[in-house]
């Protein structure tokens, strides 16, 4: 491994990596090469942490003059006539957006294969994927770059890639970060999130782009009496205590959810790999003076049921949109409008996109007069007590993010049964509405390992100072080739 | 489950379904229908939640008091929002023309709907 | 219709609400504009755009769903109600469901054609209002040859939808209901009223069934762009299930168009999907809990009710209805007259004369002026004739300083000047004479000049013809006026010249 700083090949380092991962489908080469030749230079000091720094954009979020096709052939072509607030409040720190990164069709998957612009690859070993839904922003921020990338969060689409790419992944509070120009997936689960290479990074982000926006109105600011972010003389925030969902209270409460075998095979739920990386991670979390307590989580049983119906129902309303009449793509000839918004959607989504779709309308069909979404909702409010009761006089609770590590292409999928604890660990953050920080703890096999803390309401800097520490103590490598020009 | 069914959900969603990719679809609409029995079985089951499911709230995004919803003027008036969102919808209305796939004077076109 | 059978019809009436911008972007809320030229990335549905509720289209509506009695909801919640179509930027309508802004209201409405003009009043039926809820409108369509041409700049505009109980039995009930809506929305400021222009669309459910049977199966009947075409509408729409049902048949459930070429209702050709709007609550815009505050300002800006101040009226200022109904018909036209009667009583008319003679006044040479000046009776305040200045004229004639003749001739010049009608009286002589001497010499001037009329009148007199003696003496007296320049107190020439009159005649 490899630290240079050669501020002039910086052109090179972007070409023969995006050769090899493809994390960028559209970057502006000139802008993000001029960053990195007066990037640290003396005079480009001041302006704050974010002066001059550029980064990257997933292709569901709005820039103005760029493109926003969220992997999607459906807005193949288009261009964003404004910029995300998100987006438009870095800018006024002093940050550039440089390019937009590959992603899963609109949100919908765990690798970014399902793009319909090509895979992205992982830094680490090009022969596996980089993640999903944010693997562009995850490859491109693992490769060096851009010191950070936007990506949303979902159900763990910011914290599984940044496992798979061993950075640092924040999904803020629900309600943190305007979503004014996300691009919608499931508008009551999803934030915009960052990829960072390094926690400080992270924070840095996230405090430029928070805060209440009238554009947005499910958006707040911090409420008082949450602890605000820490002095920079070394106080640390918290009490210094965590949870530990293990995988096998995980596994547990799985087996309490009701539907088919959830009493499982047997199988271990996570890779060895992952399994001994969560073991070394509470090891060092103890030497750093954190006390973990193990806890039990019960309504998670009902975490996936509650996942699905909720994001597919919403995805269903939120795609309606797409049908070719207003911007975007219509077949040529349609005899009815029927005709041609049908042809549109047809030739616009990918087979998982339309499944997804189809299941979201089901979902809200009349003829299921209970209401499976408002039920959904309501088991979601109990998943948030179950974790407001387990954060209670704690920093956060610590768990898995994801059962394996970066997995290959055609490789066999985790068990059915880890399978569905593979959403588990990350949708539970965004059903419960509450902050979730994945940051990487080492590498194993030749491929990064982490682990994911889960904070407060608003208590995202708990989560930071912890990842912080960590990476101080315990710093984790960067891939084969890696040259680091952001300092 | 039936594929009538699945073909009549697709129709709504404008995303028709013939029968062979219907009947392809039907196991993925089998596990939706897992996760909706595992919903009813939420109802009773406080002790997941620790309070009976149906007293809590289906809001996701807290209450809001009507004060704090959006001023009445339009956006091209000189409102300087420029602190909270430095991000401006003003003026965007050719932009949108632009995109338009098929128009004609000023109007969007489509094939008669009638 | 026959006596043994009972409509039931429910109406839906949508208003648009007069804010500044759209229910969820800041475009301008405006009709006449370009098309296409009013929008942004929310109101089109684009990729990234959320809605961001407008507080005044909330306060309105509340407003307006108080004057008409209904509760409002402590926590107010949007949905979305699903359904693809061109018109619809986002394919779904914020609208809203479970948690509407106001349920449980209720209006009076006078019953059509019940009462005379004086006396009884009319009956009133009470209409219950099912609910009031906000929703976003859809852009417009205009079908054209092949194509069909949209323009999103009403989409998004702000909507109150009120729904009323089935509790309207025929088409002339519904069409009181619709002007009294129209009066109140008005009245509120909520809303303009204009059912031509769209402002206020109406659709209704109706039907029919052997009284005493309860509900039968109802038909919706959409197009009904007036309030008289929603009468006729109706009526045609009950006899024809009723005909239809005495025949043996079944009223199929189905959406029917009002055509008011043919003044008939028939099946909609358009291929509706049975419609599942799959509603869920809006992930995107927070509940409103409307807190104290907020309460307050509504009830603070409700303002008496027409058919309350109508009645008011009535009783207060002993006004018949057909008047009262008139000075009620906007809002500013009846603040005009209370404040015009209050000044006139102010400057010493009798409570009665000042109530009746502001009325007539109103009735007849404002209502002419607002006419010729181009002005609709809300305007009032736009015409250039404060109330202030409308009592002064009562007053002036009410006291005797000048005649109704020359009342008329001050109101002109007050109008048209923009003077105080004290200070026209005074400048141009206007005063109504009493002073013998002056009276004398008219009347003395009149007869000189017309000696042969008196001559005629003196004879007439002698001779006992009563009716030739009123004609001429009329004709004097008007002379004398006139050599008066109008001001001399009529009863007082005609008291001159009569006594002139017979003196002549018993000089004879």
């Amino acid at each position: 491994m490899t630290r240079t700083v050669c501020k002039d090949g910086f052109s090179a380092y972007l070409r023969a990596w995006e050769a090899r991962i493809g994390s960028f489908l559209e970057i502006d080469e000139e802008a993000v090469s001029k960053a990195a030749r007066s990037h640290g230079s003396a005079g480009a000091s001041g302006g704050g942490p974010l002066a001059g720094l550029p980064f990257g954009v997933k292709d569901n979020v709005a820039v103005a003059g760029m493109r926003l096709s969220c992997g999607s052939r459906m807005l193949d072509g288009f261009v964003s006539p404004y910029s995300a607030t998100a987006v438009a409040r870095l800018v006024a720190a002093g940050a550039a957006p440089v390019g937009k990164t590959n992603m899963d069709e609109f949100g919908m998957g765990s690798s970014t294969d399902t793009s319909a612009y090509g895979r992205t690859n992982n830094p680490w070993d090009v022969s596996r994927v980089a993640g999903g839904s944010s693997g562009g922003s995850a490859a491109a921020v693992a490769a060096g770059l851009v010191p950070f990338a936007l990506g949303s969060d979902t159900g763990g689409s910011v914290r599984q890639p940044a496992s798979f790419c061993g950075v640092v992944g924040l999904k803020p509070t629900n309600g943190a970060v305007s979503r004014f120009g996300l691009v919608a997936y499931a508008s009551s689960l999803e934030t915009i999130g960052v990829l960072a290479d390094s926690a400080a990074r992270a924070r840095a982000v996230f405090e430029a782009m928070r805060g209440a926006d009238p554009l947005d109105q499910t958006s707040r600011d911090r409420p008082d009496g949450v602890p605000g972010a820490r002095a920079g003389t070394g106080e640390r925030a918290g009490a210094r205590i965590i949870g530990v969902l293990s995988p096998e209270a995980a596994a547990r409460a799985l087996a309490g959810s009701p539907g088919d075998g959830a009493s499982g095979d047997g199988t271990p739920l996570l890779e060895p790999e992952v399994a001994a990386a969560f073991e070394e991670a509470k090891e060092r979390m103890r030497s750093l003076g954190y006390r973990l307590e193990e806890l039990e989580l019960p309504s998670l049983a009902y975490a996936s049921a509650a996942y699905y119906t909720i994001a597919l129902a919403e995805a269903s309303a939120n795609l309606a949109r797409f049908d070719g009449v207003r911007y975007g793509r219509r077949p040529a000839g349609a005899p009815n409008p029927e005709a041609l918004v049908e042809g549109a959607r047809a030739a616009g989504f990918g087979d998982e996109v339309r499944l997804r779709i189809l299941l979201g309308t089901f979902a809200l069909r009349a003829g299921f007069q209970d209401r499976y979404y408002l039920r959904a909702q309501r088991a979601r409010a109990g998943i948030r007590r179950d974790f407001e009761r387990a954060l209670a006089g704690r920093d956060a609770v610590l768990m898995p993010v994801y059962p394996t590590r970066a997995f290959g292409r055609g490789a066999e999928a985790p068990s059915p049964f880890a399978q569905k604890a593979a959403d588990l660990f990350t949708c539970c953050a965004n059903l419960a509405g509450l902050p979730a920080l994945a940051f990487p703890t080492g590498v194993s096999g030749g491929l990064p390992v982490g682990v994911q803390l889960v904070g407060a309401a608003f208590g995202e800097d708990a989560l930071l100072d912890a990842a912080e520490e960590y990476g101080e103590a315990y710093p984790t490598g960067r891939p084969d080739g890696y040259e680091e020009y952001w300092t | 489950m039936t594929r009538e069914e699945l073909q009549a959900t697709a129709r709504l969603a404008r995303l028709p379904l013939g029968d062979d990719e219907a009947d392809a679809a039907l196991p993925a609409f089998e596990r939706m229908l897992e996760h909706f029995a595992a919903m009813a079985a939420a109802d009773g089951d406080e002790a997941a939640f620790g309070a009976p499911i149906r007293d809590l709230g289906t809001g996701t995004s807290g209450l809001r008091l009507p004060g704090a919803m959006r001023h009445d003027r339009p956006a091209n008036s000189n409102q300087n929002n420029a602190r909270l969102n430095p991000n401006t919808l003003n003026n965007l209305a050719s932009e949108l023309m632009n995109r338009a796939p098929e128009s004609e004077n000023g109007f969007f076109v489509l094939p008669n709907v009638l | 219709m026959r006596e043994d059978y009972q409509a039931f019809i429910g109406l839906e009436v949508h208003i648009h609400l007069l804010t500044a911008t759209k229910a969820f972007c800041s475009c301008r809320s405006a009709f006449g504009d370009e098309p296409n030229s009013n929008v942004c990335p929310v109101c089109m549905g684009y990729p990234g755009a959320m809605p961001a509720l407008n507080a005044e289209a909330l306060r309105i509506g509340a407003v307006v769903a108080r004057a008409l009695h209904c509760e409002l909801s402590a926590e107010t919640r949007f949905e979305r109600k699903q359904y693809f179509y061109p018109d619809m930027p986002k394919n779904y309508q914020i609208s809203q469901f479970a948690s509407p802004l106001g349920v449980g209201g209720w209006v009076d409405v006078p019953a059509p054609g019940g009462g005379d003009a004086r006396g009884a009043p009319a009956a009133i039926r009470r209409i219950r209002i099912k609910e009031c809820h906000l929703e976003e409108d859809a852009g417009k369509m205009i079908h054209s040859g092949d194509v069909t041409l949209v323009d999103y700049n009403r989409a998004g505009a702000p909507l109150l939808e009120i729904v009323t109980e089935p509790d309207f039995e025929t088409g002339a009930e519904a069409e009181a209901y619709l002007q009294q809506l129209r009066r109140t929305v008005r009245y509120l400021g909520a809303c303009d009223g204009n059912m031509e222009e769209g402002s206020m669309r109406c659709d209704a459910n109706v039907s029919v069934n052997r009284r005493g049977a309860g509900l039968g199966r109802k038909v919706e009947i959409k197009n009904l762009n007036s309030s008289r075409f929603v009468r006729l509408g109706l009526d045609y729409e009950i006899a024809r299930q009723v005909e239809l049902v005495e025949g043996g048949g079944t009223v199929r459930q189905e959406t029917r168009l009002w055509n008011e070429n043919r003044d008939r209702t028939e099946v909609m050709r358009v291929k509706e999907d049975s419609h599942d709007y799959r509603f869920f609550p809006e992930p995107d815009l927070p509940a409103v809990g409307l807190d104290a505050a907020f309460l307050a300002e509504v009830e603070a800006a409700l303002v008496e009710p027409p058919f309350d101040r109508e009645r008011r009226l009535e009783a207060d200022y002993g006004l018949d209805r057909e008047r009262a109904s008139s000075i009620c018909e906007e809002r500013a036209f009846a603040d005009y007259y209370e404040a015009a009667v209050a000044e006139a009583r102010r400057l010493g008319v009798g409570d009665g004369p000042a109530a009746e003679r502001t009325a007539a006044w109103m009735a007849g040479d404002l209502r002419r002026a607002l006419r010729a000046a181009g002005l609709g009776a809300a305007e009032v305040g736009s015409l250039g004739m404060p109330a202030e200045r409308l009592a002064a004229v009562v007053a002036l004639v009410d006291s005797g300083r000048i005649s109704a003749t020359v009342a008329r001739k001050v109101f002109d010049a007050a109008l048209g000047e923009g003077a105080e009608p004290a200070d026209l009286v005074r400048e141009r002589g206007w005063e109504l004479v009493s002073d013998p001497a002056a009276i004398a010499a008219a009347a003395d001037a009149a007869l000189a000049a017309e000696g042969a009329a008196l001559a005629e009148a003196a004879a007439a007199l002698a001779a006992g013809d009563e009716g030739r003696v009123r004609r001429l003496s009329g004709y004097l007296v008007g002379k004398a006026i006139a050599a008066s320049g109008g001001t001399a107190d009529p009863s007082a020439v005609k008291a001159a010249v009569e006594a002139r009159l017979a003196a002549a005649s018993k000089a004879l």
